[in-house]
């Protein structure tokens, strides 16, 4: 069966972007969609919690660590101590590449750790990593290069 | 370039400019922050320009803007050290602190 037959059957995977700055939320919920993903994002403690309620939960989450209201690490305990949310995956995105933030992080839960500023392609690959994915949807899509 | 490239070209391009777009508006927020923290000790005020520096310094270099990126990290790190009171607040830091605003307006 060809690759797009075969893609129709799935529903894309849903990522939601954690991240107050409006540019950058903006860009990465595009790229996303450009790559097939299915992308929401959330700015604030309000927005995270009325997403993460949500049923079924996403497929992955990116978490800025720093954002206006609430703490992302904080975001990630509480994501872990629930039952529904507790294996959803979690990219933390921060500019804090301290070794002390990135332990705290990892100790947390956290699934893996991208240091901004990131390049997007590096983001994709360890998106597709954590989803355990070789090619992006797009790719197989169109079987470009 | 396949199709899914040039789209994340275009996107990358339309996201940079709209950036750069919305940077002074950015620095005229952080201006006022500034002012506001040293001019009443707003603690709120700080925590602003900490968050302002922050998102700057995240987005700036995906969008083009490696330098403006650069001071933003700088000015966050000293907000950072001075709330967390691991830095003095002295008229120097005060300095430091504006040098880097104005730097970034200039590499606007």
């Amino acid at each position: 069966m060809p690759p797009a037959v075969r893609l129709q059957q799935h529903s894309p995977d849903r990522v939601l972007v954690i991240e107050d700055d409006p540019s950058l939320a903006k860009f990465l919920r595009q790229f996303l969609e450009i790559e097939g993903f299915a992308a929401v994002t959330a700015a604030n403690r309000d927005e995270i919690v009325t997403q993460l309620r949500r049923t079924p939960p996403p497929d992955l989450v990116l978490l800025d660590v720093m954002l206006p209201d609430v703490d992302g690490f904080n975001v990630l305990r509480k994501m872990r101590e629930h039952p529904a949310l507790r294996d959803v995956p979690v990219l933390m995105l921060t500019a804090k590449a301290t070794r002390e933030s990135v332990l705290k992080g990892l100790a947390g839960g956290a699934n893996g750790y991208i240091t901004k500023p990131f390049q997007p392609e590096n983001l994709m690959a360890a998106i597709r990593t954590v989803l355990g994915r070789r090619d992006s949807p797009f790719e197989q899509r169109t079987g470009a290069q | 370039m396949s199709d899914g490239g040039a789209a994340k070209q275009q996107l990358l391009r339309e996201a940079s400019q709209e950036f750069q777009a919305a940077m002074p508006a950015r620095l005229r927020e952080l201006s006022v922050s500034l002012q506001q923290w040293r001019d009443d000790g707003d603690e709120n005020s700080g925590r602003s320009l900490l968050q302002m520096l922050h998102s700057i310094h995240g987005a700036a270099a995906l969008f083009g803007m490696v330098e403006m990126g650069d001071v933003a990290g700088r000015g966050e790190r000293l907000v950072r050290q001075i709330i967390e009171g691991r830095l003095p607040v002295t008229a120097q830091a005060w300095s430091e602190l504006h040098d880097a605003v104005s730097r970034m307006r200039l590499l606007l």
